[in-house]
């Protein structure tokens, strides 16, 4: 990224709240005005902290924030205007939805007619217009949301923090949640800065993600290169699913590594790591990319990018199949496949012949996982 | 749309059902509605039964009463009237009665007491066919007071079973001859009494909420382990007896006690100060015991406060003043106006701490309330005082509850 371009800026930022454990680790991260980046993470990551610390309600132990190049770090909450929603939505329960939304432009001294034109502009936006009177009481929990996303957007802060904004929310209102918070930010070209652990959400939602894992950034990166490039065996596990082999390495060119597996079989794998020779490594495969081929239809000359597995089990999702296999060693394999015109009919016990492309399987040192 | 309606079965299957949850619940609340029946409803409703019904007198001269209850008050009653009181009085005097008599009557005139008594020896030896003859003369020749009317009005007074008098008492009113109702003449007690009794509820609230609000914002939002910690220092007085506690402050501020001696061992006074024994005593005292009344609603509501909302308003723009102004306290209202509540209406009926570092000054209606029912025997006296205290209270109660509107308060 240019760094004229740089917005947001995060350096060598680290947070202790006991004085002996760093919660977050060594944070660098660079993000361009109007972007839509996700932290993504398992809970206690750190990604939250991260959101406290721009929000200005912890303080940075050491490293340093700054907002188009000015540092911000020893700016009160109240005067780094920075807009945040919260997961539990902190609708200030004993005021109406359009005082609520009126609350942070008193704060700023707006001229009273200029608040209730633009609270009336938002509650259009949010299509909340006849709740103006109502308490966050008496609203949904999926209209509280928008009244919480309007409220930190109503002041037109050029950053938005957003602590997993739609975790409260059941899985329909959150798909329509997300298509009204992308919809927003395209509208208002706002930067966003999104905490979450739902992958699902971050995939569809982000321009980057950032995953996180123990205090430190694995891969920040946009969706699809997170997804088909993983850097690690961590964001390769945690994004979508995943088959994971163990294996040994036997030598590596470049960025392709020859692993040996199970007893005595041999697979090719890119790699961005540094194999040794001997060292232990897995790879991962998507379980969409992999296609199942009966015995007597195998093709024998895809001998470094196929393996053969029992087939035990299937689960039956709708849009999609789950076929499990073993492999000799026990480990299991799944693969997914489309509920096309014929699903594959396997027999229990039925050996098959497991076959992806050569770029969809991927090497990782084993010890990046912890 | 179709068959959203229930057929009559259902309906009556869902009625019973719900009978069946009522009787439910109403067998589990029978034992408190027993128990609150004998222990609130009945003393209540006697106590304001009390300070209107006083059957007293009627039932110790029932005929004397029923002649002055048609006396116009013009002249003395006549001589029929006077040998009923005549005879009535002897009955009395021969029953050992007379002296209840002579005090109900001296409330309404004093001195009275002496001359119905010293009537009743008299009368005691004569007989009754005499009397009936010439009682009058009887009752005349045995104290001169008989031949004034004041004492007549004051038996016609006392003779009344359903009165307000006791009410006009205690708000320092009577009713003069012509039936209007006046200020009192004589003294000023009651009203003065309430009066200061609503200045220190006042004063003790504030101070408690002035010492408990900051208290309780720490406790809430200190580590749990201090939290605790300091619970217990909030706790402890709770705990103790409050005679225990009002002691202690009695050795504390007594003439020679702790605080004076450590002052003049000090030289910071040349004599001991008057500590005890007065309104201040009384306010700090009272003030200790009710200050956990303060601060265990003010805690309970300001712990369920997420801090959330704080750090919103501060996200928002609001400065640190403003927030607590317009989020923050706002939000701890329902807390504030309970423990306020509390701490007034507990501190305007308490009655062992007053009457014990109170001293003459510190007494508060409550005290003269014990007064009347201990000392002077006049429960119906006491009854009125009480029952305006409850009305007090309740007219309180409901200007809080307005003021406060709990229905805005409605956490998420």
């Amino acid at each position: 990224m240019a760094n004229e371009n740089v917005f947001l800026q995060f350096n060598a930022i680290k947070k202790s709240y006991d004085h002996k454990q760093l919660v977050v680790k060594d944070f660098n991260l660079s993000v361009a005005a109007g972007e839509f980046v996700t932290l993504l993470g398992p809970s206690g990551s750190g990604k939250t902290s991260v959101l406290m610390l721009v929000a200005g309600f912890e303080g940075v132990t050491s490293g340093d924030i700054l907002i188009n190049g000015v540092s911000i770090k020893c700016l009160a909450p109240h005067q780094r205007n920075i807009g945040m929603v919260f997961q539990n939505y902190a609708l200030f329960p004993h005021m109406t939805v359009s005082q609520n939304l009126a609350y942070p432009l008193k704060v700023r001294k707006w001229p009273k007619k200029r608040i209730q034109s633009q609270i009336n502009t938002f509650l259009e936006m949010i299509e909340l217009t006849a709740f103006a009177k109502r308490y966050p009481s008496q609203l949904s929990g999926g209209q509280k949301q928008r009244v919480a996303l309007a409220r930190a957007l109503i002041f037109e802060p050029s950053l938005v923090l957003m602590d997993e904004p739609l975790g409260a929310l059941d899985k329909k209102l959150r798909e329509q949640m997300q298509f009204e918070i992308t919809r927003l930010h395209k509208q208002l070209q706002f930067t966003v800065l999104y905490v979450t652990h739902d992958q699902e959400e971050a995939l569809t939602m982000s321009d980057r993600i950032a995953v996180f894992s123990e205090g430190i950034v694995q891969q920040c990166a946009k969706p699809y290169i997170l997804y088909e490039h993983p850097d690690n065996a961590f964001v390769a596990d945690f994004i979508g699913e995943n088959n994971m082999i163990k294996g040994i390495c036997h030598h590596q060119h470049e960025q392709h590594a020859d692993i040996g597996i199970l007893q005595n079989e041999r697979i090719h794998a890119q790699t961005t790591a540094r194999l040794k020779p001997n060292q232990a490594c897995v790879i991962s495969i998507r379980p969409e990319k992999i296609s199942i081929k009966r015995l007597i239809e195998a093709t024998p000359e895809s001998i470094h990018h196929s393996l053969t597995a029992t087939f035990y089990i299937k689960h039956y999702v709708g849009g999609y199949i789950r076929y499990y296999f073993q492999l000799s060693d026990g480990s299991t394999i799944m693969v997914k496949s489309l509920n096309v015109h014929h699903p594959l009919q396997l027999e229990p016990q039925e050996k098959v012949q497991l076959i992806w492309s050569i770029d969809h399987a991927h090497a990782f040192i084993i010890d990046s996982t912890t | 749309m179709k068959r959203s309606t229930l057929s009559s079965d259902e309906k009556a299957a869902a009625r019973a059902e719900l009978r069946h949850h009522q009787w439910l619940a109403f067998s589990l609340v029978l034992p408190l509605l027993c128990f609150l029946l004998f222990s609130f409803i009945a003393p209540i409703s006697t106590l304001l039964l009390r300070s209107v019904y006083h059957p007293n007198v009627q039932q110790l001269i029932p005929h004397t009463i029923a002649l002055l209850n048609e006396w116009d008050g013009h002249d003395l009653p006549n001589n029929n009237l006077m040998i009923q009181m005549a005879i009535e009085l002897k009955k009395l005097a021969k029953q050992r009665e007379a002296g209840e008599l002579a005090q109900e009557i001296n409330r309404n005139l004093a001195g009275s007491a002496s001359q119905i008594k010293i009537t009743a020896r008299q009368l005691r030896q004569i007989d009754d066919a005499i009397l009936m003859h010439k009682g009058q003369t009887y009752l005349q020749d045995a104290h001169p007071a008989w031949r004034d009317k004041a004492i007549w009005f004051a038996i016609k007074k006392a003779g009344q079973v359903f009165t307000d008098q006791y009410y006009l008492t205690a708000l320092d009113l009577e009713k003069n001859a012509q039936g209007k109702i006046q200020s009192r003449q004589d003294i000023n007690l009651y009203i003065a009494l309430f009066l200061k009794t609503l200045k220190m509820a006042f004063i003790v609230t504030g101070l408690t909420l002035i010492l408990g609000y900051p208290l309780a914002y720490y406790l809430a939002s200190a580590p749990a382990r201090t939290a605790n910690v300091l619970f217990i220092f909030v706790l402890l007085p709770f705990w103790t007896s409050i005679l225990v506690r009002t002691t202690a402050w009695i050795a504390l501020l007594q003439t020679n006690g702790v605080i004076n001696a450590s002052l003049l061992w000090l030289d910071i006074i040349k004599q001991p100060l008057p500590l005890l024994y007065n309104q201040f005593s009384t306010i700090i005292v009272m003030t200790h015991i009710l200050l956990p009344l303060m601060i265990l609603p003010l805690y309970a509501v300001m712990k369920s406060i997420d801090p959330c909302y704080v750090r919103a308003a501060g996200s928002l723009g609001a400065k640190p003043v403003r927030i607590f102004l317009t989020v923050y306290f706002p939000m701890t209202l329902s807390g504030l106006s309970a423990g306020i509540l509390l701490v007034f209406i507990l501190f305007i009926g308490y009655f062992i701490t007053p009457a014990l570092v109170g001293g003459t000054d510190g007494q508060l209606i409550s005290n003269i309330i014990a007064f009347h029912m201990q000392k002077s025997n006049n429960w119906a006296l006491a009854s009125a005082l009480g029952a305006l205290l409850l009305l007090f209270i309740i007219v309180l109660y409901w200007l809080f509850d307005r003021l406060t509107d709990p229905n805005k308060l409605k956490l998420v």
